[in-house]
């Protein structure tokens, strides 16, 4: 048995070219394939997991989105709640003051139309009373009214001094005329009895008329010149009607 | 069968380099597989069919197989591994064709893939480690084991190498024995026995190689 040195040589030779050929015509192209298939099945692998992150992010988007609602939705209820709550406590103030206001027009305008009412009342009263007078007057006899009424003129000139007295007459004595009103006419004895008696308080010599004005309702004015002194019940119902009045004026 | 079956057939000579039959053999069989592998591998499809998918099962399968022995990336020593795996099988095998005689049961062709395997293993041990660093294992655990750990490099290769010689060898003379004493079918059994041993005396080649060379990567990597 020998070693066949050229042929060792040859053999290994053989075997190295061998291995590059198979290198280059067996597994560079099947291992070539198998990465391209692994990097395919990568390839797809990466992208299902970027798609699943992206499906997991837009889940948890829409997570928070749906949380930001719902929160939203809270806060919103919340304010419109509080919106609806400051509205309506500011329309129930409003209606408290409305009605406030209201309550005190009406108790005003009741209060006012009741002191309208009630001067009404009395001037209705006042209007009764001098109806009621007037009729009780008319029963009692014109010589007793006149007498009374021509006794109160008569005191009352007493009564005054002698400077008006004589301003009175001085205004009489330049062929002035003394007119003597009354609510009715005076009978002609009442009427002389009148002049009579005027004469001796105011002096002779008087022009005297007499004149009626059943305004009056009772009693006599005398019209000076430039004066007139009123002794009748219209003055008095007249400072009485003002005395209302002016009670109503001042309610 | 008038001649000894350790001696080597010389068919022809390319001027002072005689080629034996073994060599002939080789290039029969190296023509086959290249022609083989590029008929096969000229339309791969990214969905393999029945023989692309056998490919890459093979392809894969030796990768594996590397990987595991070696645990790193076997695709570094495919082309080594894998083709001293398919040349080995494809060479025991064809001793069984009438007239032929396969090139790994002489002595040259074992010895040649025994001699690949050895510089193979140095050239991954030095590439990996550096050669300083590659060397000094041999100094490892004791510097008084460095002659013995030299020894053991060239013995245990040495060994691989007579052990595929001796089998093929072995098989293919006794097989021819049979056939002078017995006739042609009898020694069908101890055909398909002989191919079976063709293939795990190719599978332990290419698996001890496969060994060595992780051990000299993964041991100066440990140290």
């Amino acid at each position: 048995m020998r070693l066949d040195w050229s042929t060792l040589a040859l053999q290994t030779v053989n075997f190295a070219v061998l291995a590059w050929l198979l290198y280059r015509f067996l597994y560079r192209p099947v291992l070539r394939m198998i990465d391209a298939r692994r990097a395919e099945v990568q390839k797809q692998y990466d992208d299902t997991a970027k798609i699943q992150a992206d499906v997991k992010a837009r889940l948890a988007e829409i997570e928070a989105e749906r949380s930001g609602i719902v929160a939203e939705r809270t806060a919103t209820l919340k304010a419109a709640a509080a919106q609806a709550e400051e509205l309506a406590a500011a329309r129930r103030s409003k209606a408290e003051r409305e009605a406030g206001a209201l309550m005190d027009a009406t108790r005003r305008t009741l209060a006012r139309e009741r002191e309208e009412a009630l001067a009404e009342a009395r001037r209705s009263a006042l209007d009764l009373g001098v109806d009621v007078a007037r009729r009780l007057l008319s029963e009692i006899p014109m010589e007793s009214r006149a007498a009374v009424w021509l006794d109160r003129i008569e005191h009352y000139l007493a009564g005054l001094d002698e400077p008006r007295r004589r301003e009175i007459g001085t205004a009489l004595d330049g062929g002035g005329v003394l007119r003597v009103v009354t609510a009715a006419a005076l009978p002609e004895g009442v009427a002389a009895e009148w002049r009579r008696r005027l004469a001796r308080a105011l002096g002779d010599g008087l022009d005297i008329e007499f004149d009626t004005d059943p305004a009056l309702v009772a009693g006599a004015e005398l019209h000076f010149p430039h004066a007139i002194l009123r002794f009748s019940w219209r003055s008095a119902l007249d400072a009485m009607r003002t005395e209302i009045e002016g009670h109503d004026n001042a309610g | 069968m008038g001649r000894s079956p350790l001696s080597t057939e010389v068919l022809f000579h390319l001027g002072p380099v005689a080629i034996t039959s073994a060599v002939v053999t080789t290039w029969a069989i190296m023509l086959l597989l290249v022609l083989g592998s590029w008929l096969a591998t000229r339309r791969l499809r990214p969905h393999p069919d029945r023989l692309q998918a056998m490919l890459e099962v093979v392809v894969m399968g030796i990768a594996d197989q590397i990987r595991e022995i070696t645990r790193k990336d076997g695709r570094p020593q495919l082309p080594l591994l894998g083709t001293l795996f398919i040349y080995l099988v494809t060479a025991n095998v064809c001793g069984l064709l009438p007239g032929v005689n396969a090139p790994t049961a002489t002595l040259e062709t074992p010895a040649a893939l025994a001699l690949i395997v050895f510089a193979s293993v140095h050239y991954y041990g030095v590439r990996a480690h550096g050669p300083l660093g590659y060397l000094a294992k041999f100094a490892k655990p004791k510097l008084i084991m460095l002659p013995l750990n030299i020894l053991s490099e060239i013995t245990r290769t040495f060994s691989m190498m007579v052990r595929l010689f001796g089998n093929v060898m072995s098989g293919e003379f006794v097989l021819a024995l049979v056939v002078a004493l017995a006739g042609l079918f009898l020694p069908i059994p101890l055909m398909v026995l002989e191919a079976l041993v063709g293939v795990v005396q190719a599978y332990i080649f290419t698996v001890l190689a496969a060994v060595f060379i992780g051990a000299a990567i993964g041991d100066t990597e440990a140290a």
